[in-house]
This record gives C-alpha cells, structure tokens and sequence, in this order.
C-alpha cells in the first residue's frame, strides 16, 4: 500500500461489499484482545500514518491513523507536548487509529478528560467508501453534529478513522506523586474524593495493595504548595502510572480474565477481599479472575455501575454492559448509516452492531 | 395545522397552565437572541415535567408536528426560532436543582437551570460550573447543551461537551433514555457527545448532569497593550507555545477598547490598536510564577505596557469593559451583528487585517473583541438597519468573513451555533456527502424530522441554490427561508 494514499483501503472496501465478507480492521494489531471475536479479513492500516499538521503553538496536531502511538508521542515530546488522555495498553507497534476506535482513557481521565475530550475531528472512511472530514483542527466547533467524538470508543464499527486531529496539552513542568500507607480501600477512595474537591494540581490517583498513589502535575509551585498539604514520601517519576497505564504493574500479571468495573468515584468497593486495584480516584475498579462475576453483577445492581470483560478467554458472548432497547436501536441505526453492509468489525462491539 | 386547532389537542392531555395561545403572549417567543429572525409559533407548550414533555412530544408525533425546543431563549444563531405551523416547547418552568453530590462533584439539574445558578447553588462547598457563556446570567443548561456552548473560560475548562456527563433525553418516538453516566465513561456508540450541540434535532434533554470543578484558590489578570494587533496576536500563540493555558485569554481592538472605555470607564488605553486580558488561576504560588513569565512573554512581543490587576477590585475593573463590550457598541451604533468564526491562533493577525479591508470594501465599521486563546473571534459589524439594504451588506459581509475563516482552516461558528443563520453558510464548509450523513444520523434519532425542522444543516437543493444564488450578491430575498 501507498503511504499518504487511502485508495488501496477504499478498493479494500469495495471489494468487501462486493463480496459481502467482512472487514476485520487492524492498527498496529496489538491490541485485538479488545472486543468480542470476529471473523473478518484483515485491514491493516500500519501502512497509512504520519503527521499531517504539527503546529506547537495551537496544541493541535493532525495524524494519520495508522501512526503509532509511540511515534507520535515522542515528536509531542520534542516539543514538551503530549496527550492528555495518555493512551493505554500500548505496545510499540499500537497505533493512534486503533486508540481512537478503542476509546480507552489512562489514569488522568477524570482529571484532564477522557479520549474524546481531546478529539477535535476525524477523516473517517465508512463503510460504504464514502472519505469524509468532521470536526476540524479547532478547539471550539460547533459547525455539524460532532460526529468525530461519535467515532471514539466506536471499535471501528463507524469507520476507519484515516485521520484525527487531537488537542495536546503541555508537559507539566513538575511531577511529583505522593505514597500514602491506606490499607482500607474505601478510606482511600474518600481520600482522592476529598481532594479531588479541592484546588490542587492533581492528575491522578489509585489504590493497590494497601498504597495510595496522587499524582501532582503543573508548576513547581503549585506541586510543591499542594504536596504539602497531602503529605506522604514523595517522587519524581515514579514508574507505578506507567505499569498501571500498560498493564506491566505485578497486579495484571498471570491471569487470562480482568474485569473492568465503572462505578461512581466515591461508591464503596464491592467484593473488597478480592484483589482490586482502583484508578481514576475511585471510579474505575480492575479485578481478576478471583473475583466472582456474579457478586460483581450484584453489587452494581444494586449501586449502579458497569461491567465488562476486558480480557477474557471466552470472547463469543458479550463482553459489554447491555444496552438499553431504545439505544440499542438508534446505535443499530448509526451502524447502517455509517455502514450499511455491515462489514466493518461487524459484532466487534456487540451482536448486530 | 392552526393555532386553534393545535391548542385544542394540547388541552385535552396538558393542564391550560402549560399551553399558551393567544397572539400576544406568542409574540414574547417570537425570535430568540437573533432578533432579525422572527417567526410566530403555532402554540407554545411550558412543560412542568417529564411526564408532560412526553406527552407533548407525543402528541406532536401523532399529528406530525414540529417542535422547537427552547431554553431562555438567548441563543444567537435562532436555534430557537419558532416553526409557523409547529409548537415551542419551552423548558423554562423545569429549572429545579435535583441533586448536588459534592463527594463526586455533580449536580443533577433540570433543563431549565439558569447557568449562572448552578454555580451560585454550589458555591458554599467551593465548587462551580466552569463552562461561563456571556449570557450566563439568564440562559439555561438545556440550552447550553442543545448549542455546546463555551465561555471566556474554556480553553483551559472546556465547553459544555467536556462539563456534563450525563443526560436524560425524551425522544420524539416516546422514549426516556439515558445518556453518559456517573461513572464517567458508559458502553457502546458515544451518544452523549452526539447529544450535546445537536440543535435540539434530536431530543429533549430533560434531565443534566453537569461536573463540578474547584473553585481555584486565586485568579489574577494582566492587560498587555500594544501597537499592533500582528503583535497582540502573535503573544497569544506565544503565552500558549510557551506551556502555559491560561484561564482565559481575550482581546480587543482600538473600535472596541474606544467603545468599551467610553461606557465604563475600564482605565483602557484608547489609542492602543489592541488590549489582550489574561486571566490566571491556581494556587498563589503558581499564579505569581505564571503572571511573571507572561509578562516577559507579552514584553518580548513587543508589548507597549503591562498593567497587572493589583486587587480584585481592578480586576473586576477590567473585566468590566470587556462583558460590556457588546452593549458598549451597541451604544455607538443603532445596530450591530455578531460573527463567531473561529480560527487557528496563528491566523488571527492575518485575519483581522482581512477584515479591515473587508470592511471597508462594503462600508461598514467592525469591532473585534475575542476569545484569542481559542481563536474563536466575535467581530461585530456595525450597521444600521433603517437603512435599506443594509442588514442585507451586512449580512452578506459577515458570511464572506466565515469563508475567510474556513479558508484558514477553521470554521464558522466556535460556540453560537448554526441555526437559521449560518445554514447557508454549512454549505461551503462541509461536503454534499458530509451533510447527506449529518441528516442521515439526525434522522436515527428522529426519522420523521420533527425536531427543529430546517436547522443547522441545510438540504443539499438548499445549497446547490445557495451556490448558484451566490453569483447575484445581495439580491437573496428572505435568505433565511427553506429553499426545495
């Protein structure tokens, strides 16, 4: 395939709806463990990538989808620049494309927002081969519905993202993250929610293991002022967000299944004698295979939340919180409108979508 | 259908308190902030409640009637300008406050909610609502949400898509559904961010869930004066380049600083060619660390004087004359229209010069006061509109200045949204595909298209029209008129 040339995806597509089989698409590859499992020829579009536009001083950067993750942070770095919503679960080969489709936000997320609050605009290639642009490269737009945060978390289902146009934001120029000794899990959840009110410069803050972690980003001031107040043994670089960010931390290792849980920050931990690491100051909850998911279903019945298999070795069923029936039926709507002959990633996010 | 008509199939499901129908209590609905557009409704119906939104939707889906939904009706692109044989669904009576959770920093409001409220709601427990429209005072969350609309503050907070988090939304086809969830994050296809902007085309939003920030420990602003609006420019991009997002970062030309000096007595200085505002916030220490560096930033572009607001007084102070800018020149002249293209920061030298010279190609005066940070720029054409034709240049040069903004690679409305009034304009920023699709998804929500009917994407016999009309400049009667 061309670099710069989306022609050999379009003739992918055509050939697809020809023969009605369906499209599996691929960034980097890395992260298909993500989903329910399809069938599908796969479109890899690690051919397509590089920066379209960089301009620093608009903190906007336009990219091909299939650039990798890592590339594009490093050019940001250059330039004491990076991405908010510090992309997960990445691999060397992952691409910006497949963060976009897969949606999935890092430890900042309810501090500086989730993927589609840096999200700008798309160029999409749907699935009827129809190249169309949304969004722009401008942070206020309120020009056409907003199909470009739409696209996000959509698993590819929508369209191939060809393009995105993303808001950065500037390298804090100070990082401290303070360790607090809290075994009980739900006083450490009350402690990120107490600060979370408060005018502090905090970026993020989980729980593992009997060990509280806050983030403190911006200037050294405010760091520093904020650190003393909080209190704990701080510091610099502290490699606990990266492991966490990439599943590298000791808590992911082993196990085939982690269950994803989405809670209220401040709602008390269901199942808390099993192993759980928290993120998000509370509103984001990991278990693995030791707890029940049953229990799990449970609790969030009765305290309002969701659950989904994030891995698991049995990806035929669901693996997403159901939707209800009225939603379902517009987003099976949105799937034939953006694409009509169901072949892209079809049942990649659910059945019939 | 009439209004008699329409009134008595209300009446029979709706109490009379909810349903208003006689010529001169229409008339109050008339128009919205885009007051050259008026239109009167066929009946306004003011819902108590959900079960009476639901039931008016009902109704209107049984009989095929349009409905515009409306907030406080301050929008500036007639959002909210009535459809003739449809109904205003007017959301004002539901601005009730729900819930405040101040452990997880959400209040849950009705649509009706002044903006300004929230804030004052939750200013005991030291928390407010960022997104700060000018009019927010008086609009309402529902119609914050319907026009995603911003502030002098989001570029470091956001507009209203990155502070709500969840919305309960009666659709046209009779259901109740919820969008977006307290957990942040919720499964499937992002319908949240679909919702929010969508023009009210594709539901009622009854019910918001709205973030709540801390309030920052201080905020102080520095006025940089300069020579040359290249200059006030090029210090914005360079504040920013430099790692620093300010709170909000505004600027003002010579008309406007004039203006605004004259009505309030801010201590502008009426011979600069441009002011910039910058306001800071966080912690004390972090604020004065900030302040120092923009200053030397502002100096090494060339900055004329710097004054910093020494107490909250002054700052007030010089805030004052940039919220009075609007009535300011409204003062030196009978009329004026507001632009809201918004532009990569870069361009904004290049762009303000271009409208200068448009300006004086059609004759008509501007002011320019902005939002810089977010290259979001409101001109303001001054005209007169007693003087025949003259709405009609106006409006005409106004649409030459969003091409111009599109051509730099931004687009034609930042926050104001596109309404009535920029749905020609849709035409040469988006593609006939893009706007078939924008109305195919529209029509995923609301397939019979009864909500807000002839708004904010144009049909593409509108635009194929519009090309063609654009070859005979100004002669388009009624441009605001559907066009098949």
């Amino acid at each position: 395939m061309q670099e710069n040339d989306c022609s050999a995806l379009q003739e992918a597509i055509g050939a697809a709806r020809q023969s009605g089989g369906p499209i599996a698409i691929e960034g980097g590859g890395t992260r298909k463990f993500y989903g329910r499992e399809i069938v599908g020829k796969p479109l890899s579009l690690s051919d397509y990538h590089g920066i379209v536009e960089y301009n620093p001083t608009e903190l906007v950067v336009t990219v091909k989808g299939g650039t990798t993750v890592d590339s594009l942070s490093q050019i940001l770095q250059d330039n004491r620049q990076m991405l908010g919503f510090e992309p997960p679960n990445c691999l060397p080969d992952s691409t910006i494309g497949g963060s976009i489709a897969l949606g999935l936000s890092g430890s900042a997320r309810p501090y500086r927002g989730n993927v589609q609050d840096f999200v700008l605009g798309v160029r999409l290639l749907t699935g009827d081969g129809r190249n169309m642009r949304f969004g722009g490269q401008v942070i206020k737009n309120v020009a056409g519905f907003d199909i470009s945060r739409l696209v996000v978390g959509s698993l590819g289902c929508l369209g191939i993202v060809l393009e995105v146009s993303l808001k950065v934001i500037p390298m804090p120029e100070c990082e401290w993250t303070l360790s607090l000794e809290i075994p009980d899990v739900d006083q450490a959840i009350s402690k990120f929610n107490a600060l979370s009110g408060k005018p502090y410069p905090i970026t993020a803050s989980a729980w593992c293991d009997g060990v509280a972690s806050i983030r403190l980003s911006g200037s050294r001031a405010g760091v520093k002022s904020a650190a003393q107040v909080i209190g704990g043994s701080i510091s610099e670089d502290d490699p606990f967000w990266n492991q966490v960010n990439t599943h590298a931390h000791p808590f992911f290792e082993g196990g085939q299944k982690l269950l994803k849980v989405l809670q209220k920050p401040s709602a008390p931990v269901i199942a808390s004698d099993k192993p759980v690491l928290v993120d998000w100051g509370g509103a984001l909850r990991w278990y693995r295979e030791e707890a029940d998911e049953a229990d799990l279903r449970q609790g969030l019945s009765e305290q309002g939340g969701w659950l989904e298999r994030f891995c698991s070795a049995d990806r035929s069923q669901e693996v997403f919180p159901a939707l209800h029936p009225a939603t379902m039926r517009i987003k099976q709507r949105l799937k034939d409108v953006f694409d009509p002959d169901r072949i892209l990633n079809p049942g990649r996010m659910y059945n019939g979508l | 259908m009439k209004t008699e008509q329409m009134a008595k199939l209300f009446s029979q499901v709706l109490p009379d308190r909810c349903l208003v129908s006689n010529e001169a209590a229409l008339r109050t609905f008339e128009c919205d902030g885009l007051s050259a557009f008026r239109e009167l409704p066929g009946l306004v119906v003011l819902p108590d409640n959900i079960d009476h939104v639901m039931t008016a939707l009902r109704v209107c889906r049984e009989n095929a009637i349009p409905v515009v939904g409306r907030g406080a009706g301050t929008g500036l692109s007639g959002g909210a300008l009535p459809h003739p044989e449809g109904i205003v669904l007017s959301l004002s009576r539901m601005n009730r406050l729900l819930e405040v959770d101040a452990e997880n920093r959400i209040a849950r409001v009705e649509p009706g909610m002044t903006n300004l409220k929230i804030s004052k709601e939750v200013e005991h427990l030291g928390l407010y609502y960022a997104p700060d429209p000018s009019s927010q005072i008086a609009c309402s969350i529902g119609g914050n949400i319907a026009e995603n609309s911003g502030g002098v503050h989001c570029l470091k907070y956001g507009l209203t898509v990155h502070n709500v988090i969840a919305v309960k939304v009666a659709t046209i086809e009779g259901d109740l559904i919820d969008l977006g969830h307290q957990s942040l994050d919720s499964p499937g296809f992002n319908l949240l961010s679909l919702m929010v902007g969508s023009e009210g085309m594709m539901g009622i939003v009854v019910e918001a869930t709205v973030k709540l920030l801390p309030t920052p420990e201080c905020a102080r602003v520095v006025m940089g004066i300069f020579d040359s609006v290249q200059n006030a420019g090029d210090s914005v991009a360079a504040v920013i380049a430099s790692g620093i997002i300010p709170a909000g970062i505004e600027m003002m030309d010579n008309p406007a600083i004039r203006a605004a000096e004259a009505f309030v007595n801010a201590g502008y200085p009426v011979d600069a060619k441009a002011i910039l505002l910058c306001e800071l916030d966080g912690t004390e220490d972090e604020v004065t660390q900030q302040i120092r560096h923009v200053e030397e930033v502002f100096r090494d572009n060339q900055a004329k004087d710097i004054r910093i607001a020494k107490d909250e007084h002054e700052r007030q102070l010089f805030w004052s004359g940039r919220k009075a800018s609007f009535p300011a020149v409204g003062r030196i002249s009978p009329d004026y229209y507001c632009i809201d293209g918004t532009i990569p920061r870069k361009a904004i030298g290049e762009v303000l010069t271009k409208i200068e010279q448009l300006s004086e190609e059609y004759g008509l005066r501007t002011a320019n006061v902005f939002h810089a940070g977010d290259g979001n720029l409101h001109p303001l054409i001054l005209y007169d509109a007693r003087i025949p034709g003259q709405l009609e240049k106006t409006i005409e040069l106004g649409s030459k200045i969003l091409q111009l903004c599109v051509e730099m690679g931004g687009t034609i409305t930042g926050e104001h949204g596109v309404g009535v009034e920029k749905i020609d304009d849709m035409c040469f920023q988006f593609t006939d595909d893009e706007r078939e699709l924008f109305h195919a998804v529209r029509r995923c929500l609301d397939p019979d298209s009864l909500l807000n009917p002839g708004k904010a994407i144009p049909t593409l016999a509108r635009c194929a029209e519009h090309n063609a009309m654009h070859v005979h400049h100004g002669e388009v009667p009624f441009p605001h008129l559907e066009r098949f």
